[in-house]
């Protein structure tokens, strides 16, 4: 028996009117799922998370010793050996650099395999608006960075509370409950920064490779104008370093250490190590609003891209 | 009942010269052909009426919607086939014919229903779950045309449908966009420069050159040429040689000749089908008398209609580019 009638069929049933968006982002988050660069990347975020997260168990037991101990130097030189900040930094600075080589993966095929394959004439007879299309696709990275720099900053946190000795787990957390705005605020503005460059830098070539290797130029050459920036004072100097793309959304979590962690050193503004927030949001901004631009400009016409 | 209205429709691209000039045309009910050489503004004309290229002057109205402002209430009615090799990328036939009908919004499940459907109605049954990537140019011309019915359009524009078909794609193809015209009632706008698939289908052509309308017409109303004639013959091959022969020697002329069918061995039996070009009045009556002498057979004998090919060449080959419009019918 055939499962699905044969021949011409004419459509009885109705027309929903669904966000069409909802619809491209979906797609484009499943098929962003399935690259196996990506999947490996995730796994990969995986097993950095549990060993970090062994080592921060791990450390409790040192942390007690040195108690029984009573002190000393022996106990501060095993806590400075496994500092919690620096654990905590440095799982961070792992699943950023990884969470953004998944991004660029698949960032780099938003618009421009589309461009490629010339589907845009697909969608565009569909009956949807540009902004559709645009939110359709800037939707996907945050959606994989979710599982990339979210959910284990956050976990990492909850794990530590859960460490904490019996019944000062809560007191712990709620002591600590900057260090999960930080976390949301470093998946915001990782979130905002590599959408609005892979956006920008795809919606105008339809060579995958091209926009990838764009992407790291710069991505890792934003350390350039920074370096010089630390070296000026004043305005100047606080732009230049918000050109460090990365910078800018991981200086989140570098500010993110426990309050309550021994060694915790932050990194501060006036050190002229990072811009000043303003300056690095500004840039962020940017970054999104000429994206989406030069998106929805994209999604108005097949003319280009025929 | 008209399908789409143009008025002024210009479109050009940068500073380049116009590749639409001031088109004003009607397209009615049934199959159309809308014919030109390259170049001509055909796909551009159906990117213009679609909204794919929003910038034009001028004034369209498709199935008595606007075309500027009910963009997307007519796109839910008409489906494109577009000319380019175009997919979506990394998905299976299926799920992109499933993807494309929730697009137009088709509601999940029936989407799914749809695609099926469509892709097994255009002969893609057995691909329907390998990558569209893989696809041959013929079965990406048969995804592009089940993605363009997933909806149940009333309305299809198919833009150079079988071009890089081998020709039994084509005749399949062909097959199919004519029992879309004639057994469900849609309307067709078919872009193409290769009239005598279009003679075979349309109904009626739009003709369009250097972005210019030259005029509509309809097919029925190619009118017979006096002075020739459609003729099937039939009998032995050494006879119709024969026949042949006497007339070139006269005043009739076989312009064509092809075999229709040849049995026997020894005595060789074959049907013919020629076109004769007479050059006075009373052909005819000279044709059945000398197939009489020659023991052939005349099947078949009928007025031949000016070919779709020898309009289109007549109407590029009449005013130059630069003249105004002519857009009543030819």
């Amino acid at each position: 028996m055939a499962v699905y009638a044969r021949g011409y069929r004419p459509y009885e049933g109705t027309f929903k009117s669904a966000p069409v968006a909802y619809s491209i982002f979906a797609e484009g988050a499943r098929m962003a799922l399935a690259r196996k660069g990506v999947r490996r990347i995730g796994y990969l975020i995986a097993l950095v998370f549990c060993g970090y997260a062994g080592i921060l168990y791990f450390q409790f037991g040192l942390a007690e010793t040195g108690e029984r101990m009573g002190g000393g130097a022996a106990a501060t030189v095993l806590e400075q050996l496994f500092s919690l900040n620096a654990r905590f930094r440095e799982f961070h600075n792992v699943s950023s650099l990884l969470a953004m080589i998944a991004a660029v993966l698949v960032g780099s095929s938003l618009i421009a395999d589309d461009l490629r394959t010339r589907a845009l004439s697909l969608y565009l007879v569909r009956p949807l608006r540009p902004r559709d299309y645009m939110l359709g696709k800037v939707m996907i990275i945050p959606a994989l960075m979710v599982p990339m720099m979210l959910l284990p900053g956050l976990l990492l946190w909850l794990l530590v509370g859960l460490w904490q000795p019996p019944g000062e787990t809560w007191t712990w957390l709620s002591d600590n409950v900057d260090v999960a705005q930080r976390v949301i605020k470093y998946y915001v503005a990782g979130s905002i920064s590599l959408t609005g460059l892979l956006l920008l830098l795809s919606s105008q070539t339809p060579r995958r490779g091209l926009v990838m290797g764009l992407s790291a130029v710069v991505l890792f050459g934003g350390m350039f104008p920074r370096f010089v920036g630390m070296r000026i004072q004043g305005v100047w100097g606080d732009r230049l370093r918000a050109l460090d793309i990365p910078n800018n959304f991981t200086r989140e979590f570098k500010m993110a250490a426990p309050r309550n962690w021994e060694n915790r050193v932050l990194d501060r503004h006036e050190a002229g190590i990072h811009p000043e927030p303003i300056d690095a949001w500004l840039v962020m901004l940017l970054l999104l609003a000429v994206g989406l631009f030069l998106a929805w400009r994209r999604a108005r016409t097949v003319e280009v891209g025929e | 009942m008209s399908i789409v209205q143009l008025r002024s429709l210009t479109k050009a691209y940068g500073k380049r010269p116009p590749a639409l000039k001031d088109v004003t045309l009607e397209i009615g009910e049934g199959v159309t052909g809308l014919l030109g050489p390259n170049g001509a503004g055909k796909s551009t004309m159906i990117q213009c009426i679609l909204g794919l290229l929003p910038d034009y002057e001028g004034d369209a109205t498709v199935l008595d919607m606007d075309a500027r402002t009910q963009r997307r209430a007519i796109r839910r009615r008409v489906g494109f086939m577009p000319e380019a090799d175009t997919y979506l990328p990394d998905m299976t036939g299926i799920r992109a014919c499933r993807y494309l009908g929730q697009l137009t919004g088709l509601p999940r499940n029936e989407a799914l229903r749809r695609a099926h459907e469509m892709l097994h109605h255009v002969g893609l049954g057995e691909a329907i779950y390998r990558d569209v990537r893989e696809y041959s140019t013929g079965m990406r011309q048969r995804f592009k045309l089940a993605q363009a019915l997933v909806h149940d359009p009333e309305l299809i524009f198919l833009d150079e449908p079988l071009a890089g078909l081998d020709p039994e794609a084509r005749d399949e193809l062909l097959d199919l966009i004519t029992d879309l015209a004639r057994n469900h009632a849609k309307h067709i706008i078919w872009s193409s420069h290769i009239l005598p698939d279009v003679q075979k289908v349309a109904d009626s052509v739009v003709v369009l050159h250097l972005g210019r309308s030259r005029g509509t017409f309809r097919l029925a109303d190619l009118q017979p040429r006096g002075d020739r004639y459609v003729i099937d013959v039939e009998g032995e091959l050494v006879n119709l040689d024969g026949f042949a022969a006497r007339l070139d020697s006269g005043d009739i002329k076989v312009v064509t000749s092809e075999d229709a069918e040849t049995s026997g061995t020894e005595l060789v039996e074959a049907r013919q089908h020629w076109i004769v070009e007479v050059a006075e009045g009373d052909g005819a009556r000279r044709l059945f008398g000398l197939a009489r002498d020659h023991a052939v057979r005349i099947r078949r004998l009928g007025p031949q209609s000016e070919s779709l090919e020898e309009v289109f060449m007549r109407i590029l080959g009449d005013g130059d580019a630069d003249a105004p419009d002519d857009e009543g019918p030819i």
